[in-house]
């Protein structure tokens, strides 16, 4: 919303940019699925654009211990370009671990439980993040690739979205996210970081995109 | 850059790589793959992946596979998790804990001049000798040198967890805390070497008492302690008990001497009124305080709370 005059997005862009990003999740769901063997519905009820410097207090605003979340970080390049970080509040993550309980088997002979928890939520965040950035670059004709992903200290979270990859200006596409499981809730929030050209091309895209429905 | 460069790439590069088609045939090996599977690409290349490595053949790599064709998402996976995808020999000396390779694996989808995916590409790297290192570092960092037991850093960041998990599942959780009786007489007595000898053998007798679940550590010079997951209080006084006896009924034999020392032991188990892991030792401690006060070689618990 306080995205510079140059990089605003009309009702009509933001509208599509909604719809851009409802068609790759309803992808990205099947994605997940078929990993998991269970039915997954994914919607977003919530486009917006801020600075990155916005995210902590929105965090801070929408749960209810923003110190204690699980935070994957993963930075993807294409003519798209940024990084990715997909938030759950920890009881929603370990909620979304335990749907890939057997699916992931654990050696805690070296490593601690807690430690491997992370790992297999990093693993489950890298095909969320995936699936989404790969279908939404899909849509507006881009591919893109991948560093590996990481998982964020959870205290250091809330300071930690700024894409640090990327100099200059940024922008965020914040989308709040519902991920429904057959018997379990999980909602979760996918920002994506995206540096100030590719936020250029963004538009663009989506104007073509449009154009293609006209 | 010509495809003649890319060739010599793929096949002098440290990373095995296999490009699989939709069906699962193998499309590409390269050198690397070549070498560490003892398959030369021609026996290779054409054949379906999983009548060569059936154990391949799970659900999750399946799934994986499918979703990078169908999406175009590159897939990582986590050597922690899978330790390694390909059963492949380990490189390094056999003396080394695991007899495979450790593997870091990513899966990336390959596409068409029209943008179309029609294959994906496994990549293969091999951190075998980094797992080794990272196991014996982390091993190191929990270990008391003298005893072999784990530390008391290790001890506590055990106990932190195991905490959060009876916070959440209420699962019984309970800590013995022992200490050798006038260890300093023993020391003074017959000089620290003998001392370090008993302490070793004490944490020996312990170790062989406990189950695989539960952890020893020594906790302070003499000061051991025990954390019981899934243990409530009286099979964990029980536990203590059988503790005392071993150590009591155990002859140190050091510079043609025999020597019996004796343990003194607290007892707690985790309930509602205990609010944190520093609480939790603080109340075992002070039941470690009274088995001394009453005259040593005893074990002592709070008393039971009621109903």
């Amino acid at each position: 919303v306080n995205a510079p005059a140059q990089l605003s997005l009309s009702e009509l862009e933001r509208d599509a940019l909604k719809e851009l990003i409802n068609v790759s999740f309803g992808d990205a769901a099947a994605s997940l699925g078929e990993i998991i063997g269970t039915y997954v519905l994914l919607s977003v009820p919530n486009v917006e654009i801020m600075q990155p410097e916005q995210i902590a207090a929105y965090i801070e605003r929408e749960f209810s211990d923003p110190q204690d979340l699980s935070v994957v970080e993963q930075y993807f390049i294409g003519k798209i370009k940024g990084a990715a970080y997909l938030v759950f509040s920890h009881e929603g993550g370990r909620r979304l671990l335990s749907l890939f309980e057997g699916a992931i088997q654990v050696d805690t002979s070296a490593y601690s439980l807690d430690f491997l928890e992370k790992e297999t939520l990093t693993e489950i965040g890298n095909i969320v993040i995936g699936a989404c950035v790969s279908k939404l670059a899909e849509l507006l004709t881009d591919t893109v690739s991948y560093l590996p992903p990481r998982f964020l200290a959870r205290a250091a979270a809330p300071g930690s979205f700024s894409g640090t990859l990327f100099e200059g200006e940024s922008h965020v596409i914040l989308l709040k996210t519902l991920f429904e499981f057959e018997e379990r809730n999980v909602s979760g929030y996918l920002f994506l970081v995206n540096s100030y050209e590719s936020m250029q091309w963004l538009k663009r895209a989506i104007g073509e995109f449009i154009d293609g429905y006209a | 850059m010509n495809e003649l460069y890319f060739g010599q790439i793929v096949d002098t590069i440290n990373t095995g790589l296999v490009v699989l088609d939709p069906s699962f045939r193998v499309g590409y090996w390269n050198r690397w793959m070549a070498l560490h599977s003892g398959r030369p690409a021609e026996s290779v290349v054409g054949q379906p992946l999983f009548a060569l490595y059936p154990e391949l053949d799970t659900p999750r790599f399946v799934g994986t596979c499918k979703t990078v064709l169908a999406f175009g998402h590159y897939s990582f996976l986590s050597q922690r998790l899978h330790k390694y995808l390909f059963p492949f020999p380990n490189p390094l000396a056999p003396e080394d804990a695991s007899d495979r390779m450790m593997q870091s694996c990513s899966i990336f989808p390959l596409r068409d001049a029209d943008g179309r995916i029609v294959a994906i590409c496994i990549a293969i790297q091999d951190v075998t000798e980094m797992v080794a290192y990272e196991h014996k570092l982390l091993a190191m960092s929990r270990t008391d040198a003298l005893t072999g037991a784990a530390n008391r850093r290790h001890l506590e960041d055990r106990i932190r967890e195991e905490f959060a998990r009876h916070a959440r599942y209420k699962r019984p959780l309970s800590v013995i805390l022992f200490d050798l009786d006038n260890f300093k007489a023993v020391n003074d007595t017959h000089g620290h070497q003998c001392g370090d000898h008993i302490l070793q053998a004490v944490a020996a007798t312990v170790s062989g008492t406990l189950r695989k679940s539960d952890l020893l550590a020594r906790y302070g010079g003499e000061e051991f302690c025990c954390l019981l997951p899934e243990t409530s209080l009286q099979p964990a006084r029980q536990l203590a008990e059988r503790i005392r006896r071993n150590v009591m009924n155990q002859e140190h034999h050091f510079g043609g001497k025999s020597i019996v020392v004796t343990v003194s032991i607290g007892v707690a188990v985790l309930d509602e009124r205990i609010d944190s892991a520093d609480a939790l030792l603080k109340v075992v401690d002070d039941a470690l305080y009274e088995a001394k006060r009453e005259g040593r070689n005893r074990v002592c618990a709070p008393a039971d709370p009621g109903p």
